[in-house]
């Protein structure tokens, strides 16, 4: 296995992909990228979980990155469905315009 | 064992009840059903009179009943039906006796004939319901009045008349002069009432009980000082009622209430009420001979005042007013030489031939369309023949003409003064006021029925309000009017032998008071008929004496510019300086502080207590601010402190970590 990458370098990717992803969330307006940004977190978490399996020689990690993208797909369903709803009844998609979470 | 008679008894007694209470339901009707309400304006109508003519026949036949069951019976009917303050001995309960009898039917028998006459001489007013209610109520007054069993509650039906009378006196309230003279009676009566309360309250003292019946039983143990404040008292309370001096100016001011209302006043209510407390009160009075001395001079004094007024008087009605002061004088003198039952027996004369007067004088003020005036009127015999007869009548009765009801009853009233004690200067006086008022009687008689006609034809002063005929002169009047007169000349006619106890054997003096009576009448005839002219000279050579009369003796003047203008403006001035002072000045006080207080009150208000809650507010509010602005609700707001929070934490670790 002397070819293989070395480890840091996946960390290197994932940290990015954190970075972005945290980014994308406090940045943007439209809450469709919100939900983007938020997957790009998940998978920066799921590559570091495949990554350290790999070097343990363990499967435990891979296995818990499966649950995460299970979890991530209901969590985007749900999150879409309220996101539609929220259109409905605000006519909107934009984060800044809605301060509802103070009540 | 009990017989059908003396069930019959008990149920007499308590007769008495049903008839008192009988005419004050018929007021409450009449006022319940004729009150026009408070926007509605009164209209003329007619079913008040005929309720309240109705409801005292009604209240006739029932006294009547009472009458004669008290005389089958041969006893003083008495019902006792309740204790009016428990533990002060003084129960509500109505008599009947000889006295008392009399004057019941003569005040209903008068009533009847007035309100009778009433129909048609008040038909024009819009307020019929409150003239008859006011009359009702006036007749159930005088009728507790007669048939109370003890001062109290006679003293209930007295105040009862005095509220009675100044309503009716001051029917046409809207009129200056009849409020004023409402105004007058109800206070000149309740300078008597004061009086009456005091001998009242003496009495309940000194014999611990105020009923006819346990009074007569303790008199003699009255101590005679005692005695003597209780008739002094009680005659003060008379002499308001019944109009004698020094009490008597409110009667002559009474003419402006309606001309039946002054009938009814002046003939069997009201004004009697006076001589029936003295005559009730006989046995008080005659403990006290000083008293009954200043009765008999006093109705002397008055009577002769008043008739001397009387003579000069150019109103039709205060002609009439002076002499009812003047004849109830009479009765004084009789009262106080003793003989109650001759001024009762004169009372009674005089209820009809001054009710026949009054409603003859009405009966030509109805015909002159409100004209009261005596020197504007004349001829008027041939227009109002029924008027003008049955006004003879009651004038010839009033002068003592014999025969007629007048003459009998004051001859025993003059024959009362000669046979009392140190009576013989009183007789004299009583004489010669017979001649003055025979004189006045012819006067008013010739004045008005015979010479020439003075009327103008239709004066009406401005502000009379009486009924007026129509415009083609002065006529009889219609029949509903003439009826009770009719009636009233009839009792006028028969009075005097129906009662008289006519000693026979005493002709020389019923002779002399013929004679008088004669010759007064005479003299009216001579200086108002055969020779008017002879009047002028008369008038100047006594100048002086007819100013003095023409003023009354100057004493309503003099009560005027004394009592009125000097103590009571005094007094009133001295109130209104206690009140603007004192009162309001404590009163004003007051408020000053008040607001004083409740400026400091509103400053700690406003600064220690607001004060306390804004700051603690305050505090809260300092404190909340940054926390608040945390809490903006936008998602990404949190999210960033999120984040900041964990970079913080990883920072904090990292330093550490070094």
């Amino acid at each position: 296995m002397a070819h293989a990458i070395p480890t840091h370098y996946y960390l290197i990717v994932s940290a990015l992909l954190l970075v972005i992803g945290t980014l994308g969330v406090l940045l943007r307006r439209n809450i469709v990228v919100i939900l983007m940004s938020i997957e790009l977190i998940l998978n920066a978490v799921n590559i570091n979980l495949a990554v350290f399996s790999r070097m343990y020689h363990h499967t435990d990690g891979q296995v818990f990155a499966l649950f995460v993208m299970a979890v991530a797909v209901a969590e985007a369903a749900v999150a879409l469905g309220i996101l539609i709803a929220l259109f409905r009844n605000r006519g909107t998609i934009l984060a800044d315009e809605m301060d509802l979470l103070k009540w | 064992m009990v017989t059908p008679v003396s069930r019959w008894a008990m149920t007499a007694d308590t007769w008495l009840l049903v008839t008192l209470l009988w005419p004050l339901a018929c007021t409450f009707l009449i006022l319940l059903f004729g009150w026009p309400g408070k926007r509605r304006k009164p209209q003329p109508s007619r079913w008040p009179g005929w309720v309240a003519v109705g409801s005292v026949a009604v209240s006739l036949a029932m006294s009547s009943a009472c009458v004669i069951l008290r005389h089958v019976l041969g006893r003083t009917l008495h019902v006792t039906f309740g204790e009016w303050i428990p533990g002060f001995g003084v129960t509500l309960g109505l008599m009947l006796d000889g006295l008392s009898s009399v004057l019941l039917l003569l005040v209903e028998g008068i009533g009847l004939m007035v309100l009778l006459y009433s129909i048609d001489y008040m038909r024009r007013e819009a307020d019929q319901s409150r003239y008859y209610g006011a009359m009702l109520f006036f007749l159930a007054m005088m009728k507790l009045l007669i048939l109370a069993d003890n001062y109290l509650l006679l003293f209930a039906g007295w105040e009862g008349v005095g509220l009675a009378s100044y309503l009716l006196i001051g029917y046409h309230f809207e009129r200056w002069k009849a409020a004023q003279a409402a105004t007058k009676a109800f206070v000149v009566n309740r300078i008597g009432d004061a009086g009456m309360l005091v001998g009242i309250f003496a009495l309940y003292q000194s014999c611990g009980s105020l009923s006819f019946d346990a009074i007569a039983a303790n008199a003699s143990a009255i101590p005679h000082g005692t005695a003597l404040v209780i008739s002094a008292a009680l005659l003060i309370g008379a002499l308001g009622k019944s109009a004698q001096i020094p009490l008597h100016v409110w009667l002559p001011d009474a003419m402006e209430g309606p001309t039946p209302v002054s009938a009814l006043i002046h003939s069997a209510t009201m004004v009697c009420a006076g001589v029936y407390l003295v005559a009730r009160s006989g046995v008080l009075f005659s403990l006290t001979p000083e008293v009954s001395a200043g009765v008999a001079i006093l109705g002397a004094a008055t009577a002769l005042f008043a008739a001397s007024v009387a003579l000069v008087e150019d109103d039709i009605k205060r002609v009439l007013a002076y002499s009812t002061i003047s004849q109830i004088g009479f009765m004084f003198l009789a009262l106080g030489a003793g003989a109650y039952w001759v001024a009762v027996f004169h009372l009674f004369t005089h209820a009809f031939f001054k009710a026949l007067l009054f409603l003859g004088a009405g009966s030509v003020i109805y015909a002159l369309r409100g004209n009261q005036n005596l020197k504007e009127m004349g001829g008027l015999r041939s227009k109002m023949p029924v008027t003008f007869a049955t006004m003879a009548v009651a004038a010839g009765a009033l002068a003592g003409l014999p025969g007629l009801a007048g003459f009998f009853s004051k001859d025993a009233v003059l024959a009362s003064a000669l046979y009392a004690a140190n009576g013989t200067p009183l007789f004299l006086i009583g004489l010669g006021t017979s001649i003055l008022t025979a004189c006045y009687s012819g006067r008013l008689l010739f004045l008005v029925f015979f010479g020439p006609s003075h009327s103008r034809g239709g004066v009406v002063p401005a502000d009379s309000t009486e009924p007026r005929a129509s415009a083609s002169g002065p006529r009889e009047s219609p029949p509903l009017m003439l009826a009770p007169m009719l009636v009233l000349s009839l009792g006028c006619l028969l009075a005097g032998w129906l009662f008289a106890p006519v000693d026979w054997r005493a002709w020389p003096l019923m002779l002399l008071s013929g004679v008088t009576a004669i010759s007064g009448v005479w003299l009216a005839y001579h200086y108002y008929v055969s020779r008017p002219e002879a009047r002028a000279p008369l008038d100047r050579r006594f100048a002086v004496l007819t100013t003095a009369l023409r003023n009354r003796w100057y004493v309503d003047a003099v009560y005027e510019q004394q009592i009125i203008d000097g103590l009571v403006l005094r007094a009133a001035q001295g109130a209104a300086l206690f009140d603007t002072k004192l009162i309001d000045g404590t009163v004003n006080g007051a408020a000053f502080l008040t607001r004083k207080v409740s400026r400091f009150s509103r400053w700690v208000d406003r600064y220690v207590i607001d004060g306390l809650v804004r700051f603690t507010s305050g505090v809260m509010r300092a404190f909340s601010t940054p926390a608040r602005a945390m809490q903006s609700g936008f998602v990404q707001t949190y999210a960033f402190l999120f984040v900041a929070g964990l970079l913080a934490a990883l920072g904090y670790f990292l330093v550490r970590a070094r």
